[in-house]
């Protein structure tokens, strides 16, 4: 285990290597690709968000421009992260602000040939919380991250024809969400970037299941986006268990609970369905409609494997990360509307996104809730604004609503089931002195946590204990 | 038995540690010396920049069009229609842009990269392909009646007191263009705005317009080499006149 871990860690630094060779191509591996400026994609320079050139490069599989002679960049996402009230009956590790390094990403891929392509992120995370398991010491992880493989193709009509452009492909990927273009589905929405030791900074605690890493399975899929107006797209997920797959969901054995695998039962659809306007002076919007159905098997997933632990690892009584196929599913039904707001004439770039989503939740052998069914609602949005591609500010706002069940803790005095109830804002400034850089301060504040703002678990734990503050850097190269 | 099998993981874990690297290294020295090979299976469909199997009317579509449209008539404020425009004022920019001569802003941030590798061939061809598109609709309901009034008169009579030259004497009576000459009516005025000011800082040190090359900060000193003649008439035309003929020109058919 450990000449392996050894091996990875001569991996990367070879990597690292062969990218400093060339230190003159020091970009990240799109931007050497087309040649083009970060604020080409991205909108105004706020990556991951994208600007309507961005989401024609995603459609049309990564492939415009030049093969790179080195299909590698990295990212590196370090800083200091504070909490306001240590581990005060949160489930949140108390962080002091020391200044630490969180993960660095390895991105391979982009054109392939002239209709494949690839967006394909591994990251190796430095001392990860283990979610709502304060007892357990933090762990490193090398881990597939968010995986796009696409083959797409572009069709030119005449502009008096009906279908005037239209392009269409197929993706592989495995996160629900993964193939979004809008930063307004699951995986893609702001807070773009959270710490490893304090996932308050994340935001709301419960998320519907369709949400940012929630489903971390193979998926394929195909789309269309006709004259780019109209963009339709329905992926099915399923378990990558042991099967060809499975490196999309590395590790599946693995040493953190935090991206233990979900073991989905058949094929679960993802859709989505949008209209994007044409632009105006500037301006473009969209509006759309997204859901999938979940059914996912019960498994021991809070539990590692107990030698890369640390520290002591929890007990668990079957095997680690097996499901329970004979204890029945949770079924998730989730539905959502979204949009989008863009306003790019340089220097000023506005944007918005949100979303809302209803959840029914059917678990009738009480395999995570105790109730046989649960609703959700919640809603995330965020707004921002960048001047001159260099300062910008945002605000984000997440609310959750929904049944209570024991899935969300119980008061410790009166035994009561909580609610997943939370809200919070998460205001941000960014300061980016180098287009593949960016110094960011980012706030993140509970107006209600689990159903109350004031003593929601009968410890005395206010809302606002879950507070955290992240100052960090984010570098691509 | 058991201290053999100890060896034999020991030196298969040693080979690997030995080949892994060897391996990665092999990838990284073959993926650097690929030659700009085609990837053509789709040639009539192809995004690919640095072929020279490419047709510009192909790169035009499938590349150029993701920002200035299928027909060369943009949605964009910040990129112009290319739509009728001049075939030579085309050839000359497509130039600029690939021997990174050509420095304005938009144009290092966007243009230098999808230019760098287009063969002569495919400049010609592009070129051709837009400069045949008819021209876009001009805009309507736009600037104030003295405005509108202020940019006709410069764009007819310039600005004698101020060594402004009418903009029709090369333009065209229209604003069509002529040869090297780009045609200006119907441009995006914001567009023109941003090119009217090109000389206006014609040094600016700008840490965040350096295009696919470096990331390394430098500074890039703004200039349109075929766009020399416009010095005078872009320093002295104050903020407010240039946005009046800019909004006008766009009011033109």
């Amino acid at each position: 285990m450990i000449i392996l871990r050894n091996l990875t860690g001569a991996a990367f630094g070879l990597l690292l290597f062969c990218i400093c060779l060339d230190y003159a191509q020091a970009l990240p591996l799109f931007s050497r690709q087309t040649g083009q400026n970060c604020v080409a994609c991205h909108a105004g320079g706020q990556y991951p968000e994208l600007t309507p050139y961005g989401r024609y490069f995603k459609l049309t599989a990564y492939t415009i421009g030049e093969r790179t002679s080195i299909p590698v960049s990295v990212q590196y996402v370090g800083g200091a992260a504070t909490s306001t009230n240590g581990n005060n009956g949160t489930g949140q590790v108390h962080q002091s602000g020391k200044l630490e390094s969180n993960y660095l990403f390895l991105d391979v891929g982009g054109k392939i040939t002239d209709n494949f392509g690839a967006f394909s992120q591994w990251y190796y995370a430095f001392d990860e919380q283990v979610s709502g398991k304060g007892s357990i010491p933090n762990q490193n992880q090398f881990a597939a991250d968010i995986q796009d493989w696409r083959y797409a193709d572009h069709y030119v009509g005449n502009s008096v024809d009906t279908i005037k452009d239209f392009i269409w492909g197929a993706s592989l990927n495995n996160y629900a969400g993964a193939t979004d273009v809008w930063n307004s589905s699951p995986m893609w929405m702001y807070p773009y970037m959270g710490s490893t030791r304090n996932y308050s900074t994340y935001g709301l605690p419960y998320n519907s299941r369709l949400s940012a890493y929630s489903v971390h399975n193979p998926g394929y899929g195909v789309y269309g986006y006709l004259n780019r107006n109209f963009y339709g797209e329905v992926n099915l997920y399923q378990s990558g268990g042991s099967g060809p797959l499975s490196w999309m969901t590395y590790p599946a054995s693995n040493s953190n609970p935090n991206s233990a695998p979900v073991y989905l039962q058949g094929l679960n659809p993802y859709f989505r369905f949008a209209y994007q306007s044409d632009e105006h002076a500037g301006h473009n919007w969209m509006l759309g409609f997204l859901g999938a159905n979940i059914n996912q098997y019960s498994s021991c997933n809070s539990v590692a494997d107990s030698s890369t632990y640390r520290g002591t690892a929890p007990t668990c009584g079957g095997p680690v990360n097996s499901p329970a196929l004979s204890a029945g599913t949770i079924k998730f039904q989730d539905r959502a509307i979204d949009g989008q707001y863009q306003y790019l004439v340089d220097p000023h770039t506005v944007t918005a996104q949100a979303r809302y989503t209803k959840e029914n939740i059917s678990d009738p052998t009480g395999i995570l809730y105790s109730n046989p069914n649960n609703k959700t609602n919640s809603f995330m949005s965020k707004v921002s604004y960048v001047y001159d591609a260099t300062y910008g500010a945002a605000v984000a706002f997440q609310n959750i609503t929904g049944t209570g069940d024991a899935h969300y803790g119980t008061n410790a005095v009166t035994g009561a089931n909580l609610n997943p109830n939370s809200t919070v804002w998460i205001p941000s400034i960014w300061y980016q002195p180098l287009q593949n850089l960016r110094l960011t301060y980012q706030y993140t504040a509970f107006t209600k946590y689990n159903g109350g703002t004031i003593n929601y678990n009968g410890l005395g734990t206010n809302a606002s204990a879950n507070n955290a503050s992240w100052l960090y850097l984010w570098l691509a190269m | 038995m058991k201290t053999l099998f100890k060896t034999m993981n020991l030196s298969r874990t040693c080979s690997i540690a030995m080949l892994l690297p060897l391996a990665i290294l092999a990838g990284c020295t073959y993926f650097n010396n690929i030659p700009p090979v085609t990837t053509l299976e789709n040639p009539t469909r192809s995004r690919t920049l640095g072929d020279y199997e490419v047709a510009g009317n192909v790169l035009a579509v499938q590349v150029c069009a993701a920002c200035h449209g299928i027909d060369g008539q943009s949605q964009s404020p910040m990129v112009p229609n290319l739509a009728g425009q001049q075939k030579d004022y085309l050839v000359n920019q497509l130039q600029d842009y690939r021997d990174h001569t050509r420095s304005n802003k938009y144009g290092v941030q966007f243009m230098w990269g999808m230019a760098s590798s287009l063969t002569d061939k495919q400049i010609q061809e592009l070129a051709d392909y837009f400069s045949k598109k008819p021209p876009k609709q001009a805009a309507i309901g736009v600037g104030d009646v003295a405005t509108l009034a202020r940019g006709k008169e410069i764009f007819e009579r310039g600005i004698p007191a101020q060594g402004v030259i009418q903009c029709n004497s090369c333009h065209g009576p229209k604003g069509e263009g002529m040869a090297t000459f780009p045609r200006i009516a119907g441009q995006h005025a914001y567009y023109l705005i941003q090119q009217l000011n090109v000389w206006k800082e014609p040094a600016q040190k700008e840490f965040m317009e350096v295009g696919g090359n470096t990331w390394a900060p430098r500074s890039i000193t703004f200039a349109r080499p075929h766009g020399e003649l416009m010095q005078n008439e872009e320093r002295n035309l104050s903020k407010v006149d240039a946005e009046a003929v800019a909004i006008y020109l766009s009011t033109l058919n």
